[in-house]
């Protein structure tokens, strides 16, 4: 499978731009990974997970599963298949290849029932209050922070406290490792503050603690070991939190 | 990675801990053994649910608070039932 394009004004080589470059099946997954095509939902294609026949098959069985959601408007099977293929993409074929392995979980069990503990949010979307981006006045939009993946994953993570009582239009997200989409349409698909007030309010959790907590999950394992989890750490017990709900995205 | 990470040093300094990952990171969780874990069948980006389904993102919080009452070994990883995760909805 080869496809087809025109070579884009200053990358040719002696040749003529209206030359023809050959873009092959593996420069066209690695597009989708801060590429020239990003697109952070779909950057998985770019997984060595991914045979390149599995890679086509995606974009097949897309277009089938689409081809059927333009009939009946369901669109349940879109998502499975964009589920499904995420899964294995993301899944390594060998667990051993990541850099982390512990054999063990520390263990605290709950000092009071759940209806009578103060809880704590915190999540790695990459959420934070309009007026205190982590990354000050000037911070960078999604699109500017993108293209610096390198330079996150290589900084220790800022912690960005959100108030209980915050106006829900006062928050922001931003993350150079994740599709925020669904996040900007609903923070609650990363952050579910409003699901935990829900159940304060019906008594599942005895209350929630006064402030909640977000950073850039894409960040120095090392550096969050040594100066970010410590320090928040701390910061919950100042709080008395009894409890936290840790999201992942 | 950050999540089991943060989550490992909040619990080891005495404060209970439950994560919610999706399924395309169970391996990440399997290797980092927080405490507990949620897994969601989700996609990247909505690890509590679709936007606009509350109702989804409420059974999802809900099974992971559960499991902070109910997991009995450390490093209990527990998938999100059918309905709680289900991606279809929203």
């Amino acid at each position: 499978m080869m496809i087809y394009r025109r070579a884009c004004r200053g990358t040719m080589k002696g040749g003529s731009e209206m030359e023809q470059h050959q873009e092959t099946v593996e420069e066209f997954r690695k597009s989708f990974s801060y590429g020239s095509r990003t697109d952070l939902l779909f950057k998985f294609l770019a997984s060595r997970n991914l045979t390149d026949q599995q890679a086509a098959g995606f974009f097949r069985g897309l277009l089938e599963r689409l081809g059927e959601s333009l009939d009946t408007g369901d669109w349940s099977g879109v998502t499975e298949h964009v589920y499904e293929s995420q899964v294995r993409g993301y899944t390594p074929a060998d667990p051993a290849t990541l850099p982390f392995h512990y054999d063990s979980a520390p263990w605290t069990p709950m000092r009071r029932p759940l209806s009578e503990s103060r809880v704590a949010l915190i999540s790695a979307g990459g959420i934070f209050v309009e007026g205190d981006d982590p990354m000050g006045p000037d911070g960078p939009t999604q699109e500017e922070a993108i293209p610096r993946i390198g330079e996150f994953v290589r900084s220790a993570p800022i912690l960005s406290v959100i108030p209980r009582d915050t106006a829900p239009d006062r928050l922001r997200v931003r993350h150079p490792g994740y599709d925020i989409r669904g996040a900007v349409c609903d923070y609650n698909a990363v952050f579910p503050i409003d699901r935990l007030k829900e159940l304060a309010e019906e008594g599942v959790i005895g209350e929630l603690a006064d402030e909640h907590y977000s950073f850039v999950g894409a960040s120095s394992q090392l550096r969050l070991l040594d100066e970010g989890a410590p320090v928040w750490t701390e910061r919950l017990r100042s709080r008395g939190v009894d409890a936290a709900l840790l999201v992942a995205a | 990675m950050s999540v089991g990470h943060t989550a490992r040093v909040i619990e080891e300094a005495g404060i209970p801990t439950v994560c919610v990952y999706i399924r395309a990171f169970r391996h990440e969780a399997e290797a980092l053994k927080p405490p507990r874990t949620l897994i969601t069948r989700h996609i990247l980006g909505r690890t509590i649910g679709a936007p606009g389904d509350a109702d989804g993102q409420r059974r999802v919080v809900r099974a992971a608070l559960r499991l902070l009452e109910t997991a009995d070994a450390p490093g209990t990883i527990a998938e999100a039932d059918a309905h709680a995760g289900n991606p279809i909805a929203g």
